[in-house]
């Protein structure tokens, strides 16, 4: 069994329009597939809690909210992020070429303390589609040139892999947070506005 | 058109949390009788661990599993290193509970149980746990014994829990628990090293001053003013010997001391006439456990002529010295102002004037706040009390209005203060005591009036008279008139009362007045002006000594 | 390259600054059509934040005019008869008189090469000797400081600056999509160009960071007993800038009252999950005569630590405080003082000086002559923030700077469906011509968009529209090496300076790493004033403006005090590294020349807190709707449903299902209302038929029924 404290990872998702973020998302996390296109809408994050290493982790997985369509996601989307999930769809060799730059797009904008060491993933997805144009190799290739990039083919529609890529992007996520202090000299000081909020304490003397 | 969110329904949502619930209470059940069947077979080992992590992650108060989980580790056969081990990842366990529920018994019990079984526990890390907790909830009772538990079993220097305390009354000074931790540490970090005050002066200037701010910025905070009580308030007094009384005929000797003592205590004392140690029996006053007043008799009678007789006991010793012609003395030690009150420096002094006036300064912006008033008088009480004397009397006044439902424990302070300054400035040698028209509400510090043959109480507001009364084996003379007597069942066997006068009291019954029947010498009892009604009269018939009504 | 935009919205709005977020991220969330542009490539216009060379940048680009390359636009193909078209200005520049300025000298080449470190070398690489001689101390050059970007001759750009600029131009050569921020150079390409520019000795350093290097130097040339060499004060040029996107620089800093409508909107409609949040963990001041800043004692705690306030003082203060808290139901206390200045009333209330002094200007943060009212109210608010978050804290600020807060509100449309599109200019709004209604806008790339309702923030209207322009806020940014008032733990501060001679009212935010604002062992300090010179043309030296606020604050600049090297005065006030000048400008608008139908945002002004900015979006949107809820709770992602069926059922999540999700009681009122309202919707039928038939209440009557 788990034991320790509960750790928040937070994962984003990137990728042209059109792809299948939400889809993926949401196949992974709540175990359905719309067949019907529709830009993003009502689609915020979604958390699954989970065992990665023995230990309890909640993965909270980032939707870009729609605001790639015209390349207007705002930096403060990146902030924090701990994985960044790549996707684009086999069938769409646009989706793929422009991968390097969603990922220097994400290394800029996060600007994460070592971002050497930042996890990828990237998830070529539509694999179900028979129409497909992106080879797993060139796929493959380039994951193996930034660095080894984990690399999964998955079919949000059938449900294929999914489970798979996210349990890597938990465990890559993870490694972010692993020396994380246990006792913090610095008490949470970061505000949650709900629940920090200063509950009026009880007069009862215990 | 445009999409729109959809949202689950109230019914969807509390479908699934029901749902949710369900399949909890399935597991639940069926880990409980997982648990008793392993009890029941008396099966300590990992698999029972795991099943009582499962209940205690969520329900930490479940004793019997912490007890199970004890055993566990107590009866394990294995290598030490894998049982420091689990004993380690046993606190990281024990630390998620208390995250869910930091005022759990079971669990600061068990980290207790754990750090004690281990070979080289992490007190560092302990405390850091304690401050963390005491973050969350600076009154965590538990966890402030369980800091003082780690501070008890580590080296950890008590300076740093100062500093500590500090920090915690920096960010909320309305905290009992650190201003009390504070108490306790002070006496420890900080001994006076000369005159038995509670905390070395320099130390003692520097938290009244610390004081004075909490009470300053809110004075409706009590714990400041508590902890300031504290601070003016004097160690415990030291043991001394406040009278010894030496009589011929009979022999005996009778010793009254400041701090109560044990018998076995007493049998310890030497008692020695013209510097040969004597042997003999001694006594309490009274059946209580503990007592002030000790009577000694020798085995051989003490002689004639000019002896020199000396008491020790308790870590104490005093001598009397019996002329030709004496069959008694006594010898009462002289009383000062530091009596009843800590020494003070000149350097106190300055301070405690200050702070004085700082509290007049408040109390004219805050006249109705009873904490500043009294903290005037204790303020006065600690510079000098005799010069201070009529003001308190006004100031306590002035308190039973303000905060009337404390009256009396006001009315028994002033009592207290006016005893205390008689104390101080009479002469007990001579063996009679004028307390009339003091206000006494109560009498106290009856250990120093223990040699009294004469006792005026008149004009006073005593309700009773209590078993205080016990310990006056010499008094004859017991006047109490013009009070608001109602009981007097403290007036037993006094072996020397003659006259008692209670006119003008408000005594009503007869039986009262029975416990007189056991005074030996008593002669004349004058009831006058009390509802005690004449047709009772007959009732005294009995009585071996002469009635006025 | 650019995707048309679909050809019709509900609403348009054109800017991303706060107020114009708030209101896109309340119309998509109950479900209007909404296209949100803005021409600049990142969100939140004069409410943005930035990294410090993009910061750099915009110092210098603004006084550039800019140059409008795309192809003109053929409006009368575009524009019917019945139709006008309002033309917006193409320079939207609502920032003047704009400087920024590095004091930090450049890593000269022999520190490595030689292992010596010589700090006092204040020099362009061009100027450095290479000085093989270790033991001649090397001359204390006197070069001025170097300024980054000069707005009048960007001509003359110093070799580093055009450094950046190179880089940045490869940057955008490289087009990529989705990078907004062009500014920002590749990581990795970066290290590789310094690596470039240095010689091949230097590569054996590359993996240590400068600092390591200057240790490693210092510690050979000490072991070889060599004159004592002292280690530079100040950090390199070089090494500043390394970690120059940790810097988060807001045009408009500002802070958040714990109980402002701000916190109480965050938390209502749920954006708050997008956000982090620090206090502001103390309240600083100068008093007059003095040259020192002291915490000011706002809190219980405050006062009970503070050593600037006798006793009796303290008791004053808190009685004042515990006044004003409730002051409405004291009446007779300050009846007399109703019209008059509230300086009288404090001394009425025998304030000392001193206290006074705190009272104005850093908890009510009023003047002297303010009414005895508006100043009662000003404590009030201050008070009722306090302790909500941190027992002792009023205020709170946004982690990585200001320009989170436009993104938030931004997100919170975005996922309600709302179409955002930056750096897509509108050329100008077209109006019918007999109703004065606008029908919708044209951009750059010539598309017609039409819309029922328009926003634009201020900076965007048509020039017709604009009448006078005018200097709001006089800014000035610092990056210093420590805090102004160091302490044990990190502090955010926000400190008044009042008014002093003929130097104005200051009002300083200084935060640092803890808010993510810059990188370990550097603070951001924003200074604030408004201009005391109305006149908009006439010219004033912002340094001069700033100089009594600097005086105060810090020894100097880096450069100053690298010369004067052996002064020992003020070694505890922090250096000046890095420091930004600017004025924001504020245009009024003409009501008569604006169609009904398009609402103007303010720019964010010299207000400490948003309340003004939240109240205009509330408004604005009362007006677009006027029976819709602003801001509802936006539903957590686990209420949502996904499947298809979901999309037919038009449910617009609005309904508030789970009460037990609410924020806790007593969050706000506004909270509490809608609920009681909500019960109240609801009428009990039967109680009210009972009530009718004289029945009695229905608690009895239910009784009954159980019988």
């Amino acid at each position: 069994m788990a034991s320790g404290k509960k750790v928040l990872l937070k994962v984003i998702i990137l990728g042209d329009s059109g792809v299948g973020k939400t889809s993926l998302m949401n196949q992974y996390v709540n175990k359905k597939f719309s067949n019907q296109y529709k830009a993003t809408i009502g689609a915020d994050f979604l958390s699954k809690d989970m065992v990665v290493d023995d230990r309890l982790v909640t993965m909270q997985i980032w939707d870009t909210a729609g605001q790639e369509r015209f390349q207007s996601l705002g930096v403060a989307f990146y902030r924090g992020a701990d994985c960044c999930v790549l996707v684009y769809d086999v069938t769409m060799p646009n989706t793929f070429k422009t991968l390097d730059s969603w990922r220097d797009e994400f290394l800029i904008q996060a600007s994460p303390r070592d971002p050497e060491n930042l996890p990828f993933v990237v998830i070529g997805n539509k694999i179900d589609l028979e129409n497909r144009v992106v080879s797993y190799k060139r796929a493959q290739g380039w994951c193996h040139t930034k660095n080894d990039i984990p690399y999964f083919e998955c079919s949000a529609k059938d449900n294929i892999n999914v489970e798979q890529a996210f349990q890597t992007v938990a465990k890559q996520a993870l490694l972010q947070e692993a020396d994380v202090e246990l006792f913090p000299d610095q008490f949470p000081d970061r505000i949650d506005l709900k629940s920090n909020d200063n509950k009026p304490k009880s007069d009862c003397a215990c | 058109m445009h999409g729109r969110v959809k949202v689950k329904t109230s019914a969807e949502q509390q479908e699934e949390k029901r749902k949710e619930r369900q399949s909890k209470l399935k597991i639940f059940r069926k880990v409980i009788n997982a648990f008793f069947n392993k009890v029941s077979k008396e099966e300590y080992d990992n698999d029972g661990l795991e099943i009582t992590k499962q209940i205690l992650a969520s329900n930490s108060d479940y004793s019997s599993m912490w007890n199970y989980r004890k055993k566990c580790f107590a009866n394990s056969e294995k290598p030490k290193s894998e049982i420091e081990a689990m004993l380690n990842s046993e606190l990281t366990f024990i630390e998620s509970c208390l995250r869910n529920n930091p005022k759990s018994y079971g669990c600061w019990h068990q980290r207790c149980f754990v750090l004690l079984k281990l070979k080289t526990p992490d007190w560092k890390r302990e405390l850091q746990l304690c401050n963390l907790f005491l973050q969350f909830d600076d009154r965590n009772f538990h966890c402030w014994d369980y800091r003082r538990f780690v501070c008890s079993h580590s080296n950890h220097p008590l300076k740093d829990e100062i500093d500590y305390t500090n920090k915690l009354i920096e960010s909320n000074f309305s905290n009992y628990s650190s201003w009390h931790y504070r108490s306790k540490l002070l006496p420890e970090v900080y001994p006076d090293s000369s005159v038995g005050n509670k905390i070395a002066e320099r130390k003692l200037l520097e938290e009244l001053e610390l004081v004075q701010n909490a009470f300053f910025t809110d004075p409706n905070d009590q714990s400041a003013w508590f902890y300031h009580k504290w601070l003016l308030g004097r160690g415990h007094p030291m043991q001394s010997i406040l009278s010894l009384h030496v009589s011929r005929f009979p022999s005996t000797l009778t010793c009254t001391l400041r701090k109560p003592i044990k018998e076995e205590d007493c049998q310890q004392a030497l008692v020695r006439v013209n510097g040969t140690v004597i042997s003999g029996k001694w006594k309490p006053h009274s059946s209580a456990c503990y007592m002030n007043t000790w009577t000694f008799t020798p085995h051989e009678k003490i002689g004639t002529g000019l002896i020199s007789v000396s008491c020790q006991v308790d870590g104490v010793e005093t001598q009397i010295t019996m002329e030709i012609d004496d069959n008694e003395a006594l010898c009462c030690a002289k009383n000062t102002i530091e009596t009843f009150c800590e020494s003070s420096s000149d350097a106190k002094l300055l301070v405690l004037e200050e702070e004085l006036n700082s509290c007049r300064e408040l109390n004219e912006l805050e006249p109705d706040n009873k904490w500043v008033v009294l903290t005037l008088v204790f303020l006065m009480k600690a510079i000098d009390p005799i010069r201070f004397f009529s003001e308190m009397k006004e100031l306590l006044k002035s308190l039973c209005i303000i905060d009337s439902k404390r009256s009396c424990y006001y009315q028994d302070l002033h009592s207290k203060y006016a005893v205390e300054n008689w104390i101080i400035c009479a002469d007990l040698q001579s063996r009679k005591a004028d307390l009339r028209n003091k206000g006494i509400t109560r009498l106290c510090h009856v250990e120093f009036l223990v040699g009294l043959t004469h006792l005026d109480l008149s004009h006073n507001k005593l309700k009773a008279l209590g078993s205080t009364f016990l310990v006056f084996p010499w008094l004859q003379e017991l006047k109490a008139d013009d009070n608001e007597i109602t009981e007097i069942d403290g007036l037993k066997a006094l072996p020397s009362l003659i006259t008692l006068s209670l006119n003008s009291n408000a005594l009503s019954s007869v039986e009262l007045l029975s416990c007189l029947s056991t005074c030996p010498n008593l002669q004349h009892v004058s009831l006058k002006s009390n509802p005690v009604s004449s047709c009772e009269k007959d009732y005294f018939k009995n009585f071996p000594f002469r009635l006025t009504l | 390259m650019d995707e048309v935009l679909p050809e019709e919205f509900d609403v348009i709005l054109i800017g991303t600054g706060l107020p114009e977020s708030v209101l896109s991220g309340a119309l998509s969330r109950i479900g209007k059509n909404v296209l949100h542009v803005d021409s600049n490539e990142y969100y939140g216009g004069s409410w943005a934040s930035f990294n410090i060379k993009t910061f750099d940048k915009l110092m210098s680009e603004t006084q550039m005019h800019q140059e409008d390359n795309s192809n003109p636009v053929n409006l009368e193909a575009l524009i019917s008869e019945d139709e006008e078209f309002l033309l917006m200005s193409a320079s939207q520049q609502n920032l003047s008189n704009c400087q920024s300025y590095c004091y930090l000298s450049k890593q000269p080449d022999w520190v490595v090469a030689t292992n010596v470190v010589e700090p006092n070398v204040v020099a362009e690489p061009d100027e450095v000797e290479i000085s093989d001689d270790k033991d001649s101390p090397v001359d204390v050059a006197t070069t001025a400081p170097t300024m980054v970007q000069k707005h009048s001759d960007t001509e003359d750009l110093s070799c580093r600056d055009v450094d950046f600029e190179e880089r940045n131009n490869s940057d955008n050569d490289n087009e990529k999509p989705g990078v907004s921020d062009k500014q920002s150079g590749d990581p990795a390409k970066e290290k590789s160009t310094d690596n470039d520019s240095r010689n091949g000795q230097v590569d054996a350093f590359n993996n240590a960071t400068s600092e390591e290097k200057l240790e490693n130097a210092s510690d050979q040339s000490s072991q070889a007993d060599l004159p004592h060499k002292e280690t530079p004060l100040f950090p390199f040029y070089e090494k500043f800038y390394e970690n120059w996107r940790r810097f988060n620089l807001d045009l408009s800093p500002k802070v958040m009252f714990s109980r402002g409508q701000l916190v109480e909107l965050l938390i209502q409609s749920n954006v708050c999950r997008y956000l982090e949040f620090r206090n502001v963990t103390r309240t600083l001041t100068v008093l007059s005569g003095e040259n020192r800043l002291q915490p000011v004692p706002c809190s219980r705690a405050d006062v009970f630590k503070s050593k600037f306030v006798t006793v009796v003082e303290k008791r004053i203060l808190m009685r004042f405080l515990t006044l004003c808290a409730n002051f409405e139901q004291h009446p007779q206390e300050y009846e007399a003082y109703k019209d008059r200045p509230f300086q009288d009333f404090l001394q009425s209330k025998h304030l000392s000086t001193k206290v006074q002094h705190f009272i104005i200007h850093s908890i009510a943060m009023v003047s002297e002559q303010t009414s005895t009212m508006e100043g009662l109210h000003a404590t009030q608010k201050f008070l009722k923030s306090l302790g909500r978050y941190g027992s002792s804290h009023a205020f709170l600020c946004p982690m990585y700077g200001v320009g989170e807060l436009p993104q938030a509100f931004s997100r919170l449309s975005a996922v309600f469906g709302g179409t955002f599109c930056l750096r897509r200019r509108v050329i100008g709004i077209v109006a019918d011509k007999t109703s004065r209604a606008v029908k919708g806008v044209i951009d750059s790339t010539g598309q017609k968009i039409k819309c029922q309702h328009l926003v634009l923030d201020e900076s965007h209207l048509p020039d017709i529209c604009r009448s006078g322009f005018k200097r709001e806020v006089s800014r000035a940014i610092y990056v210093t090496d420590k805090s102004v008032s160091p302490s044990e733990t990190e502090e955010v501060s926000l400190i008044t300076l009042p008014p002093v001679g003929n130097f104005p009212l200051y009002r300083v935010i200084e935060a640092g790493p803890l808010c993510c604002l810059s990188p370990n062992n550097y603070y951001v300090v924003h200074a604030l004033t408004k201009p005391s010179c109305v006149d908009e043309n006439a010219i004033v030296d912002l340094k001069e403006t700033f100089h009594s606020a600097e005086k105060t604050m810090f020894a100097g600049t880096a450069a100053e005090l690298e010369i004067a090297n052996n002064n020992e005065s003020d070694k505890q006030k922090p250096a000046v590294l890095w420091a930004a000048y600017f004025n924001m400008m504020s245009c009024g608008v003409n009501n008569d020349s604006l169609p009904g139908n398009v609402y103007v945002m303010s720019s964010p002004g010299f207000e400490l807190g948003f309340d003004k900015a939240m109240n205009e979006a509330r408004r604005t949107f009362e007006i677009i709707c006027p029976d819709e809820e602003f801001l509802p709770r936006a539903p957590e992602p686990e209420e949502i449903v996904f499947d298809d069926e979901g999309y037919k059922s038009e449910n617009n999540g609005n309904s508030r299902e789970n009460p037990n999700e609410q924020p806790e009681a007593g969050n706000g009122d506004y909270m509490e209302t809608e609920e009681d309202l909500q019960e109240e919707e609801e009428p009990d039928v039967q109680g009210l038929i009972d009530q009718e038939q004289g029945v009695g209440d229905h608690v009895s009557d239910g009784n009954g029924d159980n019988a």
